[in-house]
């Protein structure tokens, strides 16, 4: 199964996705901001990573870049979640590989996360 | 429209609880995906009320789950809720699953708790689930922290699953960290009244809806729990744009509508008042009798049974039992006058939309004001429903039993009564040596240039017959008057 990588600062929705994926058999870590998350990608190359757009101390849109900018991170999936609309999240950041609106349904994301991790 | 909280309304999804009045105080339903407290005292009826609204919703495919946190047996739950009519067992366990939660909270806390109720509501993909006794959750919290947490948790499940969850606790005295973080909660409560007790239900807290704010009366029986929307709230402002209703419409006896100017204005209320046995129900059926097939008439009674009422209308309005013969003049007699206010309102407002009623009669006001556990409601209660009922283009008379027996001083039972209705008619007695004389007299009519004159009248063979001129009822007063000064009139010619 995959290593995921989940970037959110609000608790609740981490917890939620950290059991839920944990419970699918995927290996979870998890980050409240972006410093935090490129702490778990300086330590291991995630499968996947599932960020939040506005948090404290580093926001999804300065994360995604960072990925960018890191060659080992070439190819991994990264899903932007966000209250506001894609529209407007694209106006920070455009790299992403598919946008969840939130609030989600996990059902739908749970499918998301496998198609993802299947595509090569 | 009602006085209805007015909020920003949010366009989620609604579900509904199936429970008609409570739907209403909601503004459509619980909000899908939202998390709501129902608190109350054990046997305030919070298991009925969940169970009621699972059942409504697995009749329509929703998947249920019913969790119960504390050591409760549940064949003995099914048993109670086996004598409910909503209880359908054929719907269990594929669409309503009971489960108990006792030991996860006893063996692994809330952690355990939130990870067998996620597990639970993702499997089953659960659209509502309860989760009937919180309270063992709390305790087994080690801080309210902890507890809030798994609150918010929780919640976040619900949004995610878009399951909508109920939490069943004790009522308490004070705000409870949960109670600020859900989306709405209900209390329920019972009160003593002397030998009464009545219960209320109160939402006091719901996120992105307006609401019907205050107490408002429910009633357990076995079609499960009945909420009875409070009348003056829920008719506050007129239902429909008020349409003014024009013209006049007979009383039924020709003499009281040359009295009243050109009959009762329509679409108006008119209090019949007057002591015990002087012939108010008498008018209200000559009244009813001339109902007509475009204006169907309802007499609601709470004194006389249908029986007697039909053996007053078989001796004296002949014309109204062919009328009631072919259902378009009907009686409902209240069983019961220890029903509340608010279920009579109910009940009165249901048959005369579903019957399209446009004359009626209500036998016995001071029963609706008996029923009020708080006489000071009254007055607005009964403003509410006449408005209603103007609205509703019904033409309303109703008998008020004046405690006074003779004199023409309308010593009312209600306070303000006489400001509810736009017309008043008063009936007295007069006794003249030892005959006892019937008279009535017009106090008000809307808009109408009324005979302010009192009249002589008799209950004859048909009805209520009342004199063509004043001249007998002024001989009557005069005669009165004279003897009051120890004067006796001259007899004969």
């Amino acid at each position: 199964m995959a290593l995921v990588l989940i970037v959110d600062d609000e608790i609740g929705i981490l917890r939620l996705l950290e059991d839920v994926l944990t419970d699918e058999g995927h290996t979870v870590v998890v980050a409240v901001n972006g410093r935090q998350a490129l702490e778990h990608i300086s330590n291991g190359r995630p499968d996947i990573v599932l960020t939040d757009l506005m948090m404290p101390v580093m926001d999804g849109a300065a994360l995604i870049e960072a990925i960018g900018q890191q060659p080992e991170m070439a190819g991994v999936p990264i899903v932007l979640m966000s209250s506001l609309s894609e529209s407007m999240a694209r106006d920070k950041v455009q790299s992403y590989t598919t946008f969840v609106r939130k609030p989600f349904s996990i059902f739908a994301y749970i499918d998301l996360v496998a198609t993802l991790l299947r595509t090569p | 429209m009602t006085d209805r909280e007015e909020t920003t309304t949010s366009s989620l999804p609604r579900i509904e609880s199936g429970i008609a009045g409570l739907d209403v105080v909601l503004g459509g339903g619980f909000m899908q995906g939202g998390m709501y407290i129902i608190e109350g005292l054990p046997g305030a009826g919070k298991t009925i009320l969940t169970s009621q609204i699972c059942f409504h919703q697995v009749a329509i495919g929703t998947k249920a789950l019913f969790v119960t946190l504390l050591a409760e047996n549940h064949s003995r739950m099914m048993s109670n809720l086996a004598e409910l009519s909503f209880f359908d067992p054929s719907r269990i366990p594929d669409y309503l699953a009971y489960l108990s939660a006792f030991n996860e909270v006893k063996e692994g806390g809330l952690k355990a708790l939130l990870d067998l109720l996620r597990r639970e509501v993702m499997r089953r993909r659960t659209g509502l689930l309860v989760i009937d006794g919180l309270v063992s959750a709390q305790t087994s919290a080690a801080t309210d922290q902890q507890f809030k947490e798994f609150i918010h948790d929780l919640q976040e499940i619900a949004i995610a699953t878009n399951c909508t969850m109920f939490l069943t606790t004790t009522a308490r005295e004070r705000v409870s960290p949960e109670q600020t973080m859900v989306d709405g909660l209900i209390q329920l409560t019972s009160r003593s009244y002397g030998w009464q007790t009545a219960s209320d239900l109160q939402v006091t807290k719901l996120r992105g809806s307006g609401f019907l704010r205050g107490r408002h009366s429910y009633k357990i029986t076995e079609a499960g729990l009945t909420l009875y929307p409070r009348i003056e709230s829920l008719y506050s402002r007129p239902t429909q744009n008020e349409r003014p209703e024009f013209g006049s419409v007979t009383s039924g006896i020709d003499q009281l509508d040359v009295m009243l100017g050109k009959g009762l204005p329509r679409a108006s209320t008119t209090m019949l008042a007057g002591p015990s046995g002087i012939g108010k129900t008498t008018i209200g059926l000559q009244f009813l009798a001339a109902s007509a097939p475009d204006e169907p008439g309802l007499m609601f009674s709470f004194y006389e049974t249908p029986t007697r009422v039909r053996a007053k209308i078989d001796s004296m309005v002949l014309s109204l039992g062919d009328k009631l013969d072919s259902g378009q003049v009907n009686i409902q007699w209240q069983t019961s006058t220890s029903d509340l206010l608010d279920v009579h309102g109910d009940r009165l407002l249901e048959i005369v939309k579903r019957r399209g009623v446009k004359r009626l009669f209500i036998d016995g006001l001071t029963a609706f004001h008996s029923a009020a556990i708080d006489p000071s409601r009254t007055g607005n209660f009964f403003s509410a429903l006449t408005n209603e009922l103007r609205n509703l283009g019904v033409t309303t008379l109703y008998s008020l039993e004046m405690s006074d027996v003779f004199g023409a001083r309308m010593h009312l039972p209600i306070e303000d009564s006489s400001s509810l209705a736009e017309n008043i008619i008063l009936l007295n007695y007069v006794a003249q040596r030892s005959r006892l004389h019937r008279l009535i007299s017009i106090i008000k009519v809307r808009d109408s240039n009324f005979d302010p004159t009192q009249r002589t009248f008799v209950i004859g063979d048909f009805g209520v017959e009342i004199s063509e001129s004043n001249n007998e009822a002024e001989a009557l007063l005069a005669d009165l008057a004279g003897q009051s000064r120890g004067y006796v009139p001259p007899r004969g010619g």
